[in-house]
């Protein structure tokens, strides 16, 4: 260390007297001159010539000083600041230039930046568990009930202990809309779900504030409850003192004992938790059949991988159990399998095609951009060629100079970092209102410290091949090369060819975005112009509404509220229709599937084994609310009521899918019962009603059974309100009618229907719009490209424009040429685009709904606009060529 | 450029300019002088060499320079003598030239 420290010294000793030697070097200089003058004058010499021929045989007194530098130590640093200030006046010479270099890397890093942070912010979603490679989450696949279900107590019981290769497993259960009681009073329709036993330990998590739920209230099910991480930010302000709140919960306080970590929105979308029981299942579980006990499969199970076990081994030793169990409890159980899916990944797997094509988009964005950078301050290292020249033939060291334009770039760098970075938050700030919960987080978040780095570091990227291929070109400027060539500098063929091929570059990529972009942005419009198959204009309401349990009870408190609520909101003069419903149609997540069969048609041997359909009670108004038509049959009455003979009415997928072409009408049909006499579970299909696309329109309308609510009620429920007015106007008067029955009643997620069906396209929407904007900069940039580079034809053959227009050719001609160059290069541009586009568009394709890569309409838009571009930043250069008179630029030859 | 006559073979600089500082302080006008005297006008040290090897010697120790003023004019100028250790160093880089003289000339003798 000290050894070190004396080495410094000395060297920085040796670097001051050698500034104080170069400080009187000129001096000696001058007297060497003087003595040599002299001594030529003693010579015989006239003083004049004595001088001269001192002077040139010294070589130049800057000359020397530099070759003295040259042979220096330490003359990185001593040189570096003067090159900064060299490069800052050089660049403040060309304000417009600099700005221009400064915008184009800032737009792409920029592009860049956006795309970077919407990848972190949606990959970067999860908790930190503990070595999550090792986690996975198990499910179920029955032949009955669909491919991916949960598990039942009794089947998570034998996970538990009869699978090697999992270290250790728990139960997690999601989403049960639940009104509670905030600290405060505050009424709320809250989502709860249930962990089990070892849950956070399984994940490796800690609770972020308070403690995890202790053994006793697992085995005894206490009254406690940890919130979520975005419910205390949301409702208690991250505020500490949570917990030693309580929430009230179906007429009981519970203590607040623990925040769950963040990033848990998977596996577990909920707001708060309540510990999941523990013990061993009911032994009657395992007989219990029409869908309970064993088929009562609501549970996820997460589990982590045992210590040597490689997640491959994991499957057979599932097979096996699931095997297993169908032989021991073949009621429930036959057809019904495990399955499981690596943690890590699973929930961002829905994001990952359009995140590729965001990235591919701006990497695109990113090479237009750095051969624009390149271009500008190789051609501004052009036109200063002459300047270099000078310098170096005045002694100036060809890698002094170099480094000069390095830090040159390096200044542009940090300029291009900074202002990518600014114009990156802008675009996320202008395009993530437009769906605001596509990306939980985003709006708040801005760009995160790693992606201003790599923004940086990226820029700095772009200046290094910027300055190596500056490097390039200084390698040929000489003196007597600028002398011979005129003032265009060297081998101008050679440079408009390799910038000829960079901007052909450009164009390509633009056309690969292009491309892209128009596909994707296409498909966006598809999918948001598909049928609903209801008429969701912007009068029709939506309100959630859950009664809570000691003040509303089953099933009469269900019933008399909604008679009462639907009476009140029919009163209200705006009002058209209004309805009570299961869910919206378009609502994500909300659905309750229950078994039936079809008397005649469809008929089990054993409840269990039914087929499964979603159950939808709504009550009399829906149809008409909703517009939804009925294609046979009727609808559903008010007298349909709970001691009337049971009706229903399916939809076209229920005809289609399990009915097989038997007239529907008159059919009698059955279902797994919830509720006891007098009501009814035997329906008789009444009518056929229009397929509703329920989870949005990339999915295919599930079958669906609509009951009249008063034979099937649920405390949990859709208010649908269809107005004279718009949605908006509408609102108040909705509330003031449902509290003129209950002030207690929460209401949650009341918005226009249109809102939810534009949330059902709004990660699409988000995508195609920022991509949309990656292509429109990436051809802006590219017709910046093409512009310079016509520009800088036209002006290299200024001469032979001029001699051709002596010569007797055309302006015709002349504008002709210019505009058949920008096209060549655009064409072969595009040409090579589209082969990139060949080779990648299965990226895209993953993105693309009812639109195929090859629309020749996308295909042709295009190719018209390379050619519109092509044209468009050649007809001013080309303008500008007819503007050489032939006298004055043969004056200049 | 500047060189005339001859290059300097690699190194022979710095023993030239040991040489002639041995003979006494001087400017650096003064060393060219004299090696271009000395070796009757066959030497011709180029002034880009000559002053950054005289601030190498200087910065190795072998040289110290101080201003002074000349006779025969009114500017200040450096005026550079050589050390003990620059003394040494002249013996030792000497006793390598007449090495590798010897050495040359036997090859070039050699019939």
């Amino acid at each position: 260390m000290r050894r070190w420290v004396s080495e410094l010294r000395l060297r920085i000793d040796a670097l001051r007297r050698s500034d104080e030697y170069e400080a009187g070097l000129e001096e000696e200089f001058l007297f060497h001159i003087e003595q040599e003058t002299a001594e030529n004058v003693r010579r015989g010499m006239d003083p004049d010539e004595a001088r001269r021929v001192a002077l040139v045989a010294f070589g130049g007194v800057e000359y020397q000083k530099e070759r003295f530098r040259d042979q220096r130590g330490f003359r990185v640093l001593d040189d570096l600041s003067q090159d900064f200030g060299h490069a800052r006046r050089s660049i403040r010479r060309h304000p417009g230039t600099a700005a221009v270099i400064i915008v184009v890397a800032g737009a792409a890093l920029g592009v860049v930046a956006s795309a970077l942070t919407v990848a972190d912010q949606l990959l970067g979603q999860g908790a930190p568990y503990l070595e999550p490679d090792r986690l996975v989450l198990v499910r179920g696949a029955s032949q009955t009930q669909g491919p991916s279900v949960g598990t039942s107590w009794a089947d998570f019981w034998e996970l538990r202990e009869r699978v090697p290769s999992l270290a250790s497993v728990a139960v997690f259960e999601n989403g049960y809309e639940t009104p509670v009681v905030l600290p405060g009073g505050r009424p709320a329709l809250l989502s709860e779900g249930t962990i089990g036993l070892d849950f956070l330990d399984v994940l490796g998590l800690r609770p972020a504030v308070g403690r995890p739920f202790t053994r006793e209230e697992h085995l005894a099910g206490q009254p406690v409850v940890m919130i979520t991480h975005r419910l205390w930010e949301n409702r208690f302000d991250g505020s500490a003192d949570v917990i030693d709140g309580f929430i009230e919960l179906g007429g009981e306080s519970r203590a607040i004992v623990g925040v769950l970590p963040r990033g848990l929105e998977y596996p577990m979308n909920v707001d708060f938790v309540t510990p999941e029981r523990d013990g061993p299942p009911d032994p009657e579980e395992n007989l219990a059949q029409d869908g309970f006990g064993r088929s009562w499969r609501v549970y996820g199970v997460v589990g982590r991988l045992s210590g040597t076990s490689a997640y491959e081994s994991l499957a057979p030793d599932l097979d096996r159990l699931g095997n297993e169990l169908a032989e021991q409890f073949p009621a429930t159980n036959a057809g019904y399998r495990f399955w499981a899916e690596p943690f890590e990944g699973a929930a961002t797997a829905p994001y990952r095609s359009t995140l590729m094509v965001l990235m591919l988009a701006a990497v695109a964005v990113l090479l237009i951009a750095t051969v624009n950078v390149t271009s500008l301050l190789v051609s501004r290292g052009l036109t200063r060629s002459g300047e270099i020249a000078i310098r170096l033939s005045l002694g100036g060291g060809r890698a002094r100079i170099l480094r000069q334009l390095l830090i040159e770039g390096f200044l542009y760098a940090v300029g291009g970092g900074i202002a990518g970075i600014l114009i990156g938050a802008l675009l996320l700030d202008a395009v993530v209102p437009l769906s605001p919960w596509v990306i939980p987080g985003l709006d708040e978040l801005g760009v995160p410290p790693g992606v201003l780095g790599l923004c940086l570091l990226l820029a700095f990227g772009q200046f290094l091949i910027a300055g190596v291929v500056g490097a390039y070109q200084l390698g040929e400027v000489s003196l007597s090369s600028l002398i011979r060539t005129g003032s265009q500098g060297p081998s101008r063929r050679t440079t408009m060819r390799i910038h000829e091929g960079l901007v052909g570059l450009q164009v390509a990529s633009g056309t690969l975005l292009m491309l892209s972009s128009l596909l994707v942005g296409y498909s966006y419009l598809r999918l948001q112009n598909t049928e609903r198959g209801f008429d969701h204009d912007d009068s029709v309401l939506s309100v959630r509404i859950s009664l809570q349990a000691p003040r509303y009870t089953p099933w009469d408190g269900f019933t008399g509220f909604f008679h009462e609520l639907l009476d009140s909101v029919a009163a209200v003069p705006e009002v058209s229709s209004s309805a009570i419903s299961f869910s919206n149609p378009v609502e994500p997540g909300r659905s309750f599937m229950v078994g039936f069969e079809v008397e005649g048609v469809i008929e089990p041997e054993t409840p269990a084994e039914r087929l499964q359909a979603a159950i939808w009670p709504v009550s009399s108004g829906f149809f008409e609310t909703l517009g939804l038509d009925i294609l046979q049959g009727r609808p559903l009455h008010a007298q349909d009521g709970r001691e009337a003979p049971g009706v229903v009415v399916v939809n076209q997928a229920f005809v289609d899918t399990y009915l097989d072409g038997v007239e529907p009408i008159g059919l009698f049909l059955r279902k797994s019962q919830f509720w006891d006499p007098p009501f009814p579970d035997r329906h008789e299909i009444v009518g056929v009603a229009r397929n509703v696309r329920v989870d949005g329109a990339r999915t295919s309308p599930t079958p669906a059974m609509f009951f009249p609510y008063d034979q099937t009620p649920f405390g949990n429920m859709r208010l649908l309100v269809r107005g004279r007015v718009d949605a908006a106007s509408l609102a108040p008067r909705v509330r003031e009618a449902v509290w003129s029955i209950d002030p207690q009643i929460p209401l949650d997620r009341m918005a226009p229907i249109e809102e939810f069906v534009s949330a059902t396209v709004a990660r699409e929407r988000f995508m195609a719009v920022l991509i949309v904007v990656f292509a429109a900069i990436a051809l802006a940039l590219s017709a910046s490209g093409l512009f310079t580079v016509a520009s800088r034809g036209v002006a290299s053959r200024r001469t032979e424009y001029g001699i051709r227009r002596a010569m007797g050719a055309t302006r015709g001609r002349i504008f002709g040429a210019v505009l058949i160059r920008a096209l060549r290069v655009s064409i072969l541009g595009w040409l090579f685009g589209l082969l990139a586009f060949v080779f990648v568009h299965a990226a895209v394709v993953e993105y693309l709904f009812q639109v195929g890569p090859f629309e020749p309409w996308v295909h042709l838009t295009a190719a018209v606009s390379v050619i519109g571009l092509a044209l468009g930043s050649a007809w001013w250069p080309a303008r500008r060529a007819l503007a050489f008179a032939p006298a004055t630029v043969l004056r200049d030859l | 450029m500047g060189s005339s006559e001859a290059d300097f073979l690699p190194g022979t600089l710095d023993l030239l300019i040991l040489k002639t500082l041995a003979m006494g302080s001087s400017h650096g006008w003064g060393v060219s002088k004299r090696i271009r005297n000395l070796s009757r006008d066959v030497l011709e040290v180029n002034q880009g060499s000559l002053y950054p090897a005289l601030h190498r010697l200087q910065q190795r120790g072998y040289v110290v320079s101080e201003w002074g003023t000349p006779e025969d004019s009114n500017r200040r100028v450096r005026i550079y003598s050589l050390t003990e250790a620059g003394r040494t160093e002249l013996a030792r880089e000497r006793a390598l030239w007449d090495g590798f003289v010897i050495a040359v000339t036997r090859i070039l003798e050699t019939t």
